[in-house]
């Protein structure tokens, strides 16, 4: 099995070929947005990356979540490796370390019903 | 420039519409995949008669939307690629919508719908990367006008037309064609339970007089398969003898 993310990255430089990208601009912290890419170059890449991998990490999960190339890169190997999908960098920053998010909903669904009772 | 012949996934392609595209794409030296829940005589006959090398049939449920996906990775593994998909598969389900069951609505919308939206993002994956495909949906002429009796079928069929017009937009960049063919009545499986006093009504409300007929179908999905319609996109040819015009 070829690495994962030297196939992704490979994949991403053909890909930004056709929009005059550098290769030097996929770094794992950088926003594919920010690089150039639009959401057709995106489909590309998924595409490509699934004939040469052999697996679609988005049959299940959406790819909204991914914002950089790290993120990318992570998705593949994670499902090559049977692993379940990691939170994206953007999610990370995003959700509050303590508590989580769901105790959060459940604390103001509990408010909630003891206010109706 | 490359000889390999193309490559055409059909959903449904053991029996009536489904059967005659199939047939048609071997004829036009096609490599042919096809699924159904079993085998028919025409299947056998074909797997005998064609070979694995041209022809490949699967016993699948479209309703699995998992195994739609293995099937297209694997058809795209066995020939190198995708170039054509037919989206046929599909259930006639007719009465009135308030005495339709729940689960005759899930089973038509599963079959007619859902799984020709998976085969479909199955299928553009190599397509996309090919830059080059063409889809085709077989809808309905009860998908562009009310008919009495065919809500759920109509509604599954309307979608499909909404599918192949906003995915038009959005893989025409990538070389990839959309279009749906929306069969009238013809005679079918389908319409073979007609009563023949309802058949005459139907004929009278045709403009050319008569049911079509498969072959009048096929010509025109032949046509939109073919480059001969290569500047045709996200279109909906109805082939119904004027009923809908």
């Amino acid at each position: 099995m070829s690495d994962p993310r030297r196939t992704i990255l490979t994949v991403l430089e053909e890909v930004g070929r056709d929009r005059g990208i550098e290769p030097t601009a996929f770094l794992p912290r950088r926003g594919l947005v920010d690089i150039g890419f639009k959401s057709i170059d995106l489909a590309r890449v998924v595409a490509l990356a699934e004939i040469r991998l052999g697996v679609d990490p988005f049959a299940t999960r959406p790819i909204t979540d991914i914002h950089t190339v790290g993120d990318l890169c992570r998705v593949y190997e994670d499902a090559l490796a049977g692993r379940p999908a990691r939170a994206t960098a953007a999610e990370s920053a995003s959700r509050p370390s303590r508590p989580d998010r769901g105790a959060a909903r459940r604390r103001r669904a509990a408010r909630q019903h003891g206010e109706e009772a | 420039m490359s000889t390999a012949p193309k490559v055409a996934i059909v959903s449904g392609g053991s029996r009536g519409l489904g059967q005659s595209i199939v047939q048609a794409l071997l004829d036009d030296d096609y490599r042919v995949a096809t699924f159904s829940r079993s085998p028919t005589e025409f299947i056998e006959e074909a797997r005998r008669t064609v070979g694995p090398d041209r022809f490949h049939w699967q016993s699948l449920d479209a309703r699995n939307t998992q195994t739609l996906r293995e099937f297209a990775r694997d058809i795209q593994r066995r020939w190198g690629g995708i170039d054509a998909l037919v989206n046929n598969a599909g259930i006639g389900t007719e009465g009135l919508l308030t005495l339709s069951s729940e689960r005759e609505i899930d089973e038509t919308v599963a079959l007619n719908l859902a799984a020709a939206l998976h085969l479909t993002r199955a299928c553009l994956r190599p397509m996309i990367a090919a830059r080059s495909g063409n889809i085709l949906n077989i809808s309905s002429v009860s998908g562009l006008r009310g008919h009495r009796g065919v809500s759920v079928y109509s509604a599954t069929k309307a979608a499909l037309d909404g599918l192949t017009r906003s995915l038009a937009r959005e893989v025409g960049p990538s070389g990839i064609r959309v279009n749906s063919v929306a069969p009238g009545y013809f005679e079918s499986d389908m319409t073979a339970g007609i009563a023949a006093e309802a058949r005459e009504n139907l004929k009278r409300r045709i403009p050319l007089g008569r049911l079509g007929t498969t072959e009048d179908i096929m010509r025109v999905v032949r046509f939109m398969l073919s480059d001969a319609a290569a500047y045709v996109h996200g279109q909906v040819i109805a082939v119904d003898g004027g009923l809908s015009c």
